[in-house]
Protein backbone atom coordinates (compact mmCIF):
# COMPACT_ATOMS: atom_id res chain seq x y z
CA UNK A 1 0.00 0.00 0.00
CA UNK A 2 3.15 2.16 1.03
CA UNK A 3 4.32 1.81 -2.43
CA UNK A 4 0.69 2.34 -3.97
CA UNK A 5 1.08 5.89 -2.31
CA UNK A 6 4.47 6.60 -3.54
CA UNK A 7 3.84 5.63 -6.78
CA UNK A 8 0.91 8.08 -7.29
CA UNK A 9 3.30 10.66 -5.39
CA UNK A 10 5.67 9.96 -8.05
CA UNK A 11 3.12 10.38 -11.07
CA UNK A 12 1.96 13.75 -9.75
CA UNK A 13 5.66 15.35 -9.15
CA UNK A 14 6.05 14.06 -12.49
CA UNK A 15 3.05 15.87 -13.96
CA UNK A 16 4.42 19.03 -12.39
CA UNK A 17 7.78 18.50 -13.31
CA UNK A 18 6.46 18.55 -17.22
CA UNK A 19 4.38 21.63 -16.37
CA UNK A 20 7.49 23.32 -14.65
CA UNK A 21 9.64 21.95 -17.43
CA UNK A 22 7.77 22.60 -20.80
CA UNK A 23 5.74 25.89 -19.57
CA UNK A 24 6.84 27.53 -16.76
CA UNK A 25 10.42 27.72 -16.94
CA UNK A 26 11.31 30.30 -19.69
CA UNK A 27 12.83 29.30 -23.43
CA UNK A 28 16.45 29.41 -23.82
CA UNK A 29 17.94 32.17 -26.15
CA UNK A 30 20.42 30.06 -28.23
CA UNK A 31 19.37 26.80 -27.99
CA UNK A 32 15.52 27.28 -28.34
CA UNK A 33 12.59 24.58 -26.94
CA UNK A 34 15.11 21.61 -26.76
CA UNK A 35 17.12 22.87 -24.25
CA UNK A 36 14.40 22.26 -22.32
CA UNK A 37 15.27 18.32 -22.28
CA UNK A 38 18.19 19.82 -19.94
CA UNK A 39 15.03 19.60 -16.70
CA UNK A 40 15.61 15.47 -17.62
CA UNK A 41 18.77 14.75 -18.73
CA UNK A 42 20.83 16.08 -15.61
CA UNK A 43 18.79 14.55 -12.72
CA UNK A 44 19.08 11.43 -14.42
CA UNK A 45 22.54 11.70 -14.57
CA UNK A 46 22.62 12.74 -10.78
CA UNK A 47 20.31 9.91 -9.88
CA UNK A 48 22.64 7.66 -11.89
CA UNK A 49 25.70 8.59 -9.58
CA UNK A 50 23.19 8.32 -6.59
CA UNK A 51 21.98 4.69 -7.25
CA UNK A 52 26.02 3.70 -8.34
CA UNK A 53 26.77 4.79 -4.96
CA UNK A 54 23.53 3.13 -3.40
CA UNK A 55 25.21 -0.16 -4.90
CA UNK A 56 28.62 0.80 -3.44
CA UNK A 57 27.41 1.43 0.33
CA UNK A 58 25.25 -1.50 -0.04
CA UNK A 59 28.03 -3.83 -0.85
CA UNK A 60 30.03 -2.74 1.81
CA UNK A 61 27.52 -3.30 4.21
CA UNK A 62 27.04 -6.37 2.77
CA UNK A 63 30.59 -7.77 3.29
CA UNK A 64 30.57 -5.81 6.24
CA UNK A 65 27.31 -7.85 8.30
CA UNK A 66 26.99 -10.32 5.52
CA UNK A 67 22.89 -9.32 5.93
CA UNK A 68 20.72 -10.32 2.43
CA UNK A 69 19.11 -7.03 2.55
CA UNK A 70 22.05 -5.39 1.79
CA UNK A 71 23.28 -7.24 -0.94
CA UNK A 72 19.47 -6.92 -2.79
CA UNK A 73 20.09 -3.33 -2.21
CA UNK A 74 23.09 -3.24 -4.11
CA UNK A 75 22.07 -5.66 -6.70
CA UNK A 76 18.59 -3.78 -7.33
CA UNK A 77 19.84 -0.30 -7.23
CA UNK A 78 22.33 -1.05 -10.17
CA UNK A 79 19.45 -2.11 -12.63
CA UNK A 80 18.11 0.82 -11.62
CA UNK A 81 20.73 3.04 -11.81
CA UNK A 82 21.88 1.39 -15.22
CA UNK A 83 18.50 2.29 -16.59
CA UNK A 84 18.98 6.25 -15.23
CA UNK A 85 22.12 6.11 -17.07
CA UNK A 86 21.28 4.70 -19.84
CA UNK A 87 18.28 7.27 -20.07
CA UNK A 88 20.89 10.59 -19.22
CA UNK A 89 22.87 9.18 -22.32
CA UNK A 90 19.81 8.86 -24.43
CA UNK A 91 18.46 12.04 -23.57
CA UNK A 92 21.99 13.50 -23.74
CA UNK A 93 21.95 12.28 -27.45
CA UNK A 94 18.78 14.15 -28.40
CA UNK A 95 19.53 17.22 -27.37
CA UNK A 96 23.18 16.85 -28.73
CA UNK A 97 21.54 16.12 -32.26
CA UNK A 98 20.15 19.35 -32.75
CA UNK A 99 22.36 21.45 -30.67
CA UNK A 100 25.93 20.18 -31.97
CA UNK A 101 24.98 18.78 -34.86
CA UNK A 102 25.81 14.68 -33.61
CA UNK A 103 24.37 12.56 -31.70
CA UNK A 104 27.78 11.24 -29.97
CA UNK A 105 31.16 12.72 -29.25
CA UNK A 106 34.23 11.03 -27.55
CA UNK A 107 34.55 13.62 -25.22
CA UNK A 108 35.93 12.91 -21.81
CA UNK A 109 32.54 13.47 -20.13
CA UNK A 110 30.50 11.78 -22.23
CA UNK A 111 32.86 8.55 -22.35
CA UNK A 112 33.00 8.52 -18.61
CA UNK A 113 29.52 8.33 -18.65
CA UNK A 114 29.08 5.51 -21.08
CA UNK A 115 31.74 3.90 -19.20
CA UNK A 116 30.55 4.04 -15.64
CA UNK A 117 26.95 3.00 -16.85
CA UNK A 118 28.85 -0.07 -18.46
CA UNK A 119 31.16 -1.16 -15.43
CA UNK A 120 27.57 -1.49 -13.65
CA UNK A 121 26.32 -3.32 -16.58
CA UNK A 122 29.30 -5.41 -16.41
CA UNK A 123 28.47 -5.72 -12.34
CA UNK A 124 24.71 -7.23 -13.36
CA UNK A 125 26.82 -9.91 -15.77
CA UNK A 126 28.85 -11.40 -12.79
CA UNK A 127 26.32 -11.58 -10.62
CA UNK A 128 24.31 -13.62 -13.38
CA UNK A 129 27.19 -15.90 -14.34
CA UNK A 130 27.87 -16.98 -10.95
CA UNK A 131 26.33 -20.28 -10.52
CA UNK A 132 27.06 -20.82 -6.56
CA UNK A 133 24.52 -18.91 -4.62
CA UNK A 134 26.93 -18.69 -1.37
CA UNK A 135 29.53 -17.41 -3.84
CA UNK A 136 27.54 -14.76 -5.87
CA UNK A 137 26.55 -12.14 -3.53
CA UNK A 138 30.18 -11.41 -1.80
CA UNK A 139 31.77 -11.83 -5.14
CA UNK A 140 28.79 -9.27 -6.65
CA UNK A 141 29.91 -7.02 -3.49
CA UNK A 142 33.56 -6.28 -4.28
CA UNK A 143 32.64 -5.65 -7.86
CA UNK A 144 30.04 -3.57 -6.60
CA UNK A 145 32.46 -1.60 -4.36
CA UNK A 146 35.44 -1.55 -7.08
CA UNK A 147 32.62 0.29 -9.37
CA UNK A 148 31.47 2.68 -7.00
CA UNK A 149 34.88 3.84 -6.53
CA UNK A 150 34.94 4.56 -10.10
CA UNK A 151 32.01 7.12 -9.33
CA UNK A 152 33.73 9.71 -7.68
CA UNK A 153 36.93 9.45 -9.74
CA UNK A 154 34.76 9.88 -12.90
CA UNK A 155 33.46 13.34 -11.30
CA UNK A 156 36.79 14.91 -10.14
CA UNK A 157 38.42 13.15 -13.77
CA UNK A 158 35.78 14.66 -15.49
CA UNK A 159 36.27 18.71 -14.18
CA UNK A 160 40.16 18.03 -14.51
CA UNK A 161 39.60 17.26 -18.41
CA UNK A 162 37.35 20.10 -18.30
CA UNK A 163 39.58 22.46 -17.04
CA UNK A 164 42.75 21.23 -19.19
CA UNK A 165 40.76 21.44 -22.13
CA UNK A 166 37.96 23.55 -22.16
CA UNK A 167 35.38 22.40 -25.06
CA UNK A 168 32.90 24.82 -26.17
CA UNK A 169 30.70 21.32 -26.71
CA UNK A 170 29.90 20.96 -23.26
CA UNK A 171 29.27 24.17 -21.46
CA UNK A 172 25.44 24.27 -23.12
CA UNK A 173 22.89 24.98 -19.70
CA UNK A 174 24.45 24.34 -16.73
CA UNK A 175 27.40 25.47 -14.86
CA UNK A 176 28.04 29.55 -15.24
CA UNK A 177 24.81 30.93 -13.54
CA UNK A 178 20.95 29.53 -13.94
CA UNK A 179 18.11 31.86 -14.47
CA UNK A 180 16.07 31.48 -11.31
CA UNK A 181 12.49 29.95 -13.11
CA UNK A 182 14.80 27.34 -14.48
CA UNK A 183 16.35 26.65 -11.22
CA UNK A 184 12.96 25.83 -9.96
CA UNK A 185 12.09 23.75 -13.15
CA UNK A 186 15.47 21.98 -12.29
CA UNK A 187 14.56 21.36 -8.92
CA UNK A 188 10.97 20.00 -9.33
CA UNK A 189 12.31 18.03 -12.10
CA UNK A 190 14.93 16.78 -10.08
CA UNK A 191 12.45 15.87 -7.10
CA UNK A 192 10.44 14.09 -9.79
CA UNK A 193 12.79 12.10 -11.45
CA UNK A 194 14.52 11.06 -7.87
CA UNK A 195 10.99 9.80 -6.69
CA UNK A 196 10.87 7.47 -9.76
CA UNK A 197 14.71 6.12 -8.46
CA UNK A 198 12.77 5.53 -4.94
CA UNK A 199 9.58 4.08 -6.00
CA UNK A 200 11.43 2.18 -8.88
CA UNK A 201 14.46 0.78 -6.10
CA UNK A 202 11.35 -0.60 -3.67
CA UNK A 203 9.05 -2.13 -6.39
CA UNK A 204 12.12 -3.94 -7.41
CA UNK A 205 13.23 -4.88 -3.93
CA UNK A 206 9.64 -6.37 -3.28
CA UNK A 207 10.16 -8.44 -6.33
CA UNK A 208 13.48 -9.42 -5.18
CA UNK A 209 12.64 -10.41 -1.76
CA UNK A 210 9.26 -12.08 -3.19
CA UNK A 211 11.92 -14.62 -5.43
CA UNK A 212 14.35 -15.27 -3.15
CA UNK A 213 11.32 -16.14 -1.03
CA UNK A 214 10.15 -18.87 -3.63
CA UNK A 215 13.59 -20.26 -4.05
CA UNK A 216 13.68 -20.75 -0.13
CA UNK A 217 10.33 -22.95 -0.52
CA UNK A 218 11.38 -24.76 -3.42
CA UNK A 219 14.67 -25.34 -1.29
CA UNK A 220 12.27 -26.52 1.10
CA UNK A 221 9.74 -28.54 -0.63
CA UNK A 222 12.25 -30.64 -2.76
CA UNK A 223 14.12 -31.39 0.53
CA UNK A 224 11.08 -33.48 2.13
CA UNK B 1 61.81 -15.83 3.03
CA UNK B 2 59.07 -13.61 3.35
CA UNK B 3 55.58 -14.85 2.46
CA UNK B 4 54.87 -12.02 -0.43
CA UNK B 5 58.44 -13.01 -1.70
CA UNK B 6 58.12 -16.76 -1.76
CA UNK B 7 54.65 -16.29 -3.89
CA UNK B 8 57.13 -14.15 -5.94
CA UNK B 9 59.67 -16.88 -6.50
CA UNK B 10 57.41 -19.48 -6.95
CA UNK B 11 55.38 -17.50 -9.74
CA UNK B 12 58.91 -16.93 -11.54
CA UNK B 13 60.20 -20.63 -11.07
CA UNK B 14 57.29 -21.50 -13.08
CA UNK B 15 57.35 -19.32 -15.39
CA UNK B 16 61.27 -20.16 -16.13
CA UNK B 17 60.59 -23.67 -16.10
CA UNK B 18 57.51 -22.81 -18.69
CA UNK B 19 58.00 -19.77 -20.75
CA UNK B 20 55.15 -19.23 -21.59
CA UNK B 21 53.41 -16.54 -20.00
CA UNK B 22 55.91 -13.62 -20.87
CA UNK B 23 56.46 -14.84 -24.09
CA UNK B 24 52.95 -15.44 -25.28
CA UNK B 25 52.08 -11.76 -23.70
CA UNK B 26 55.17 -10.22 -25.92
CA UNK B 27 53.82 -12.05 -29.03
CA UNK B 28 50.36 -11.26 -28.73
CA UNK B 29 50.99 -7.50 -27.78
CA UNK B 30 53.11 -7.10 -30.43
CA UNK B 31 50.45 -8.73 -33.07
CA UNK B 32 47.44 -6.52 -31.26
CA UNK B 33 50.32 -3.40 -31.80
CA UNK B 34 50.83 -4.33 -35.82
CA UNK B 35 47.04 -4.79 -36.46
CA UNK B 36 46.52 -1.67 -35.06
CA UNK B 37 49.29 0.07 -36.45
CA UNK B 38 48.28 -1.43 -39.87
CA UNK B 39 45.16 -0.35 -39.56
CA UNK B 40 44.88 3.12 -37.78
CA UNK B 41 48.18 4.47 -40.17
CA UNK B 42 46.50 3.15 -43.30
CA UNK B 43 43.71 4.91 -42.39
CA UNK B 44 45.78 8.35 -41.66
CA UNK B 45 47.84 7.93 -44.97
CA UNK B 46 44.60 7.61 -46.82
CA UNK B 47 43.25 11.11 -44.91
CA UNK B 48 46.79 13.08 -44.96
CA UNK B 49 47.05 13.20 -41.26
CA UNK B 50 50.57 12.31 -39.53
CA UNK B 51 50.93 8.77 -38.37
CA UNK B 52 52.48 8.95 -35.05
CA UNK B 53 49.29 10.64 -33.69
CA UNK B 54 47.95 7.38 -33.83
CA UNK B 55 50.99 5.90 -31.80
CA UNK B 56 50.35 6.56 -28.16
CA UNK B 57 46.60 4.82 -29.22
CA UNK B 58 48.58 2.12 -30.71
CA UNK B 59 50.82 1.15 -27.45
CA UNK B 60 48.25 1.17 -24.90
CA UNK B 61 45.69 -1.31 -27.20
CA UNK B 62 48.66 -3.47 -27.47
CA UNK B 63 49.49 -3.39 -23.61
CA UNK B 64 45.69 -3.57 -22.59
CA UNK B 65 45.30 -6.76 -24.88
CA UNK B 66 48.54 -8.32 -23.99
CA UNK B 67 47.48 -7.19 -20.22
CA UNK B 68 44.59 -9.51 -20.07
CA UNK B 69 45.67 -12.62 -22.09
CA UNK B 70 49.08 -12.55 -19.29
CA UNK B 71 46.25 -12.21 -16.23
CA UNK B 72 44.35 -15.30 -17.70
CA UNK B 73 47.42 -17.06 -18.12
CA UNK B 74 48.38 -16.61 -14.26
CA UNK B 75 45.03 -17.06 -13.37
CA UNK B 76 45.32 -20.92 -15.11
CA UNK B 77 48.22 -21.48 -13.86
CA UNK B 78 46.78 -20.93 -10.13
CA UNK B 79 43.71 -23.36 -11.31
CA UNK B 80 45.59 -26.36 -12.92
CA UNK B 81 45.47 -28.91 -10.37
CA UNK B 82 43.69 -27.11 -8.04
CA UNK B 83 46.95 -25.13 -7.03
CA UNK B 84 44.69 -22.21 -5.55
CA UNK B 85 43.28 -24.31 -3.05
CA UNK B 86 47.04 -25.32 -1.59
CA UNK B 87 47.98 -21.15 -1.51
CA UNK B 88 44.58 -20.78 0.21
CA UNK B 89 45.60 -23.50 2.96
CA UNK B 90 49.34 -22.22 3.72
CA UNK B 91 49.40 -20.41 6.34
CA UNK B 92 49.58 -17.01 4.21
CA UNK B 93 47.61 -13.68 4.87
CA UNK B 94 45.46 -12.81 2.25
CA UNK B 95 46.66 -9.67 1.86
CA UNK B 96 49.95 -11.19 1.56
CA UNK B 97 48.58 -13.69 -1.48
CA UNK B 98 46.98 -10.74 -3.43
CA UNK B 99 50.25 -8.67 -3.00
CA UNK B 100 52.42 -12.40 -4.18
CA UNK B 101 50.53 -12.37 -7.17
CA UNK B 102 50.27 -8.90 -8.10
CA UNK B 103 53.74 -8.42 -7.95
CA UNK B 104 54.41 -11.12 -10.62
CA UNK B 105 51.79 -10.60 -12.53
CA UNK B 106 53.33 -6.94 -13.09
CA UNK B 107 56.74 -8.57 -13.38
CA UNK B 108 55.53 -10.57 -16.10
CA UNK B 109 53.63 -7.69 -17.47
CA UNK B 110 56.47 -5.50 -17.30
CA UNK B 111 59.03 -7.89 -19.50
CA UNK B 112 56.23 -8.49 -21.94
CA UNK B 113 55.76 -4.28 -21.83
CA UNK B 114 59.64 -4.09 -22.09
CA UNK B 115 59.44 -6.06 -25.41
CA UNK B 116 56.60 -4.22 -27.61
CA UNK B 117 57.95 -0.94 -26.19
CA UNK B 118 61.34 -1.75 -28.00
CA UNK B 119 59.55 -2.67 -30.96
CA UNK B 120 57.39 0.29 -30.60
CA UNK B 121 60.35 2.90 -30.62
CA UNK B 122 61.82 0.65 -33.88
CA UNK B 123 58.01 0.99 -35.95
CA UNK B 124 57.92 4.92 -35.25
CA UNK B 125 61.18 5.86 -35.65
CA UNK B 126 61.28 7.31 -32.41
CA UNK B 127 64.63 9.01 -31.25
CA UNK B 128 66.27 7.47 -28.18
CA UNK B 129 65.38 10.96 -25.93
CA UNK B 130 63.68 12.13 -22.54
CA UNK B 131 60.59 11.22 -24.37
CA UNK B 132 61.09 7.80 -24.25
CA UNK B 133 61.98 7.99 -20.43
CA UNK B 134 58.40 9.34 -19.81
CA UNK B 135 56.67 6.57 -22.37
CA UNK B 136 58.84 4.20 -19.91
CA UNK B 137 57.35 5.61 -16.54
CA UNK B 138 53.93 5.37 -18.03
CA UNK B 139 53.84 2.09 -19.21
CA UNK B 140 55.41 0.95 -15.71
CA UNK B 141 52.94 3.28 -13.49
CA UNK B 142 49.65 2.05 -16.00
CA UNK B 143 50.67 -1.56 -15.86
CA UNK B 144 50.93 -1.47 -12.11
CA UNK B 145 47.22 -0.43 -11.79
CA UNK B 146 46.59 -2.54 -14.46
CA UNK B 147 48.22 -5.77 -12.69
CA UNK B 148 46.91 -4.45 -9.09
CA UNK B 149 42.76 -4.29 -10.32
CA UNK B 150 43.81 -7.34 -12.88
CA UNK B 151 44.58 -9.75 -10.06
CA UNK B 152 41.29 -9.37 -7.86
CA UNK B 153 39.38 -9.05 -11.33
CA UNK B 154 40.82 -12.77 -12.09
CA UNK B 155 39.80 -14.09 -9.46
CA UNK B 156 36.08 -12.91 -9.48
CA UNK B 157 36.19 -14.25 -13.04
CA UNK B 158 37.47 -17.30 -11.60
CA UNK B 159 34.30 -18.02 -10.05
CA UNK B 160 32.17 -17.30 -13.14
CA UNK B 161 30.80 -19.55 -15.65
CA UNK B 162 32.35 -17.58 -17.99
CA UNK B 163 35.76 -16.91 -16.98
CA UNK B 164 37.48 -16.03 -20.38
CA UNK B 165 34.76 -13.72 -21.18
CA UNK B 166 34.21 -12.11 -17.45
CA UNK B 167 37.60 -10.94 -17.14
CA UNK B 168 38.58 -9.39 -20.56
CA UNK B 169 34.96 -7.66 -20.19
CA UNK B 170 35.53 -6.71 -16.17
CA UNK B 171 39.27 -5.41 -16.78
CA UNK B 172 38.56 -3.52 -19.73
CA UNK B 173 35.26 -1.38 -17.85
CA UNK B 174 37.35 -0.49 -14.95
CA UNK B 175 41.00 0.27 -15.98
CA UNK B 176 39.35 2.28 -19.25
CA UNK B 177 39.15 5.73 -17.01
CA UNK B 178 43.13 4.93 -16.59
CA UNK B 179 43.99 3.75 -19.78
CA UNK B 180 42.42 6.89 -21.44
CA UNK B 181 44.43 8.97 -19.19
CA UNK B 182 47.81 7.43 -19.90
CA UNK B 183 46.88 7.53 -23.79
CA UNK B 184 46.48 11.42 -23.11
CA UNK B 185 50.09 11.22 -21.46
CA UNK B 186 51.58 9.40 -23.91
CA UNK B 187 50.31 11.42 -27.26
CA UNK B 188 51.69 14.73 -25.07
CA UNK B 189 54.93 13.24 -24.40
CA UNK B 190 55.29 11.95 -27.95
CA UNK B 191 53.98 16.06 -29.51
CA UNK B 192 55.86 17.77 -27.36
CA UNK B 193 58.48 15.86 -24.60
CA UNK B 194 55.32 17.14 -22.01
CA UNK B 195 52.96 14.67 -20.56
CA UNK B 196 51.41 16.90 -18.62
CA UNK B 197 51.85 16.31 -14.86
CA UNK B 198 47.79 16.10 -14.74
CA UNK B 199 47.29 13.23 -16.48
CA UNK B 200 50.67 11.37 -14.89
CA UNK B 201 49.07 11.80 -11.26
CA UNK B 202 45.69 10.51 -12.83
CA UNK B 203 47.44 7.74 -13.45
CA UNK B 204 49.32 7.69 -10.21
CA UNK B 205 46.21 8.41 -8.18
CA UNK B 206 44.20 4.94 -9.72
CA UNK B 207 47.01 3.07 -9.43
CA UNK B 208 46.92 3.81 -5.83
CA UNK B 209 43.23 3.83 -5.73
CA UNK B 210 42.65 0.45 -7.25
CA UNK B 211 46.01 -1.42 -5.28
CA UNK B 212 44.08 0.17 -1.98
CA UNK B 213 40.83 -1.13 -2.77
CA UNK B 214 41.69 -4.59 -4.20
CA UNK B 215 43.54 -5.15 -1.56
CA UNK B 216 40.89 -4.47 1.18
CA UNK B 217 38.67 -6.80 -0.81
CA UNK B 218 40.71 -9.73 -1.76
CA UNK B 219 39.82 -11.73 1.24
CA UNK B 220 36.07 -11.74 0.12
CA UNK B 221 36.87 -13.34 -3.76
CA UNK B 222 39.00 -16.04 -2.27
CA UNK B 223 37.01 -17.38 1.18
CA UNK B 224 35.40 -20.73 0.48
Amino acid sequence: MKDRTLGIVTLAAFVAALYFALIYAPTETTMGEVQRIFYFHVPAGITSYVAFLVVGVGSIAFLATRDPKWDRLAYCSAEVGVVFAGANIALGMLWAKPVWGIWWTWDARLTLQLLLALIFVAYLMVGAYISDASRRAPIQAVVGVLGAVNVPINYLAIRIWRTQHPSPVIAGGEGSGLDADMGIALAVAGAAVGLLYVYLLRRRLAVERTRQEVEYLEQVVTAQ
Amino acid sequence: MSPIAALVLKDLAIELRRKETVVSMAMFGLLAMVIFAFALQSASLATGGDPLNNAAAELWVALTFAGVLGLNRSLAIDLDNDALQGLLLAPVGRGALYVGKVLSNFLFMLLAAAVVLALFVVFNNLLLDARLLWVAVLTVLGTFGFAGVGTILAMIAANTRMREVMLPILQIVLTMPMIIAAVGATARVLDDGDPGTLYVELVAAFDIIFLVVSYLVFEYVVEE
